[in-house]
């Protein structure tokens, strides 16, 4: 990856960062601000990653989960978990990955449907349901 | 992407059967927990009389295969008496979602144990226990070992957060190793509440945390 062209995968990166923040409560980053520019991974409470992995698949938006159920082993990230992200975390992650070929318009679409696919899990959620 | 599962299985985990909250439920039950990324919870509603489950609704923090099993599990027992609800087996669930991957079978598994569990909550809370056996330690050790210290991903028992318990005319005290302080202390006291309170001699659940220090 040559400069410019890191730059611009980063500014997508933290752009998508930006959107998911603005689109969808109860989402945090794992990791440092310090990362490779084409890698974000996400953790999005009360849902379950392979749940969402499944879904947003259909949708014809592709990402990965460090869930325990999206591995054979059932077993949840150990990266994340040396991290020290606690497994119920683990369990929610999602990892989306940047390319050249990304677009900005590209990142809007994957993030309205990661939107929906989240309201849709969190209502038979038994997590964080607001009263 | 190619998943590991059914036809059926995507279908019942797209378009879930039966899913939400019973507000008042007869009874209720809870199985698995976030930490192990699988969690079902169960709500019944059970005509007195003629001891049909009416309605049954589920919520799940898990995956595909789990929602799906939930899905199909609470729609085999819908309308049947709670006799023959018991009689549904994880492995019926399975054949009937046509079949599941090997490493996904345990959520049939927990489906059915929620269910099972809180047949066995309406029965205890209802009084139609067959056999009205006293609450014993080993009663209170079998509930605690379905409640899952999130910090550990393990049991209760198994990891060492319950000290110790005792029941005494009615009264059920939990001895916790852990502050009140601690992270999802007041997630285990709740869940230690919820898995007790329904037994049929049980008048009060305490949960004593341990000292700050």
């Amino acid at each position: 990856m040559d400069d410019e062209e890191r730059e611009r995968v980063k500014y997508l990166r933290d752009y998508l960062w930006k959107r998911l923040e603005e689109e969808i409560e109860d989402i945090k980053l794992n990791g440092p601000e310090e990362r490779h520019p084409a890698n974000l991974n996400v953790t999005i409470r009360y849902v379950e990653g392979e749940a969402v992995v499944i879904q947003l698949d259909l949708l014809g938006v592709s990402v990965t989960t460090g869930s325990a159920c999206f591995s054979r082993k059932l077993e949840a990230s150990y990266v994340l978990r040396a991290m020290g992200v606690p497994y119920e975390d683990a369990h929610g992650s999602l990892r989306f990955g940047i390319s050249r070929f990304t677009t900005e318009k590209e990142i809007d679409e994957a993030v309205s449907r990661l939107k929906e696919v989240v309201e849709r899990l969190r209502k038979i959620s038994p997590l964080g349901r607001k009263e | 992407m190619k998943t590991p599962y059914s036809q059926k299985v995507i279908e019942h985990f797209l378009n879930p059967r039966n899913a939400g909250k019973i507000e008042n439920p007869d009874a209720k039950a809870s199985e698995g927990s976030p930490a192990c990324g699988d969690m079902v919870r169960v709500y019944l509603k059970v005509n007195p009389q003629t001891l049909v489950i009416e309605d049954i609704k589920f919520e799940s923090f898990g995956c595909a295969s789990n929602i799906a099993t939930a899905s199909m599990a609470t729609e085999m027992v819908r309308g049947k008496t709670l006799e023959e609800a018991k009689k549904i087996s994880w492995k019926d669930v399975v054949d009937a979602l046509g079949g599941l991957p090997p490493v996904k079978v345990h959520c049939a598994v927990l489906a059915v144990d929620a269910i099972k569990r809180a047949i066995e909550n309406y029965e205890h809370t209802h009084g139609i226990l067959k056999e009205k056996k006293p609450t014993d330690k080993e009663v209170i050790r079998e509930r605690l070992e379905h409640v899952i210290d999130p910090a550990a991903g393990m049991d209760v028992i198994r990891v060492g957060t319950v000290k110790d318990y005792e029941i005494k005319d009615g009264v059920v005290t939990v001895y916790l190793n852990i502050p009140a302080q601690r992270d999802f202390a007041s997630h285990i006291k709740e869940e230690i509440e919820e898995t007790l309170s329904p037994l049929w001699d049980v008048k009060e659940v305490r949960v004593i945390f341990s000292s700050r220090d």
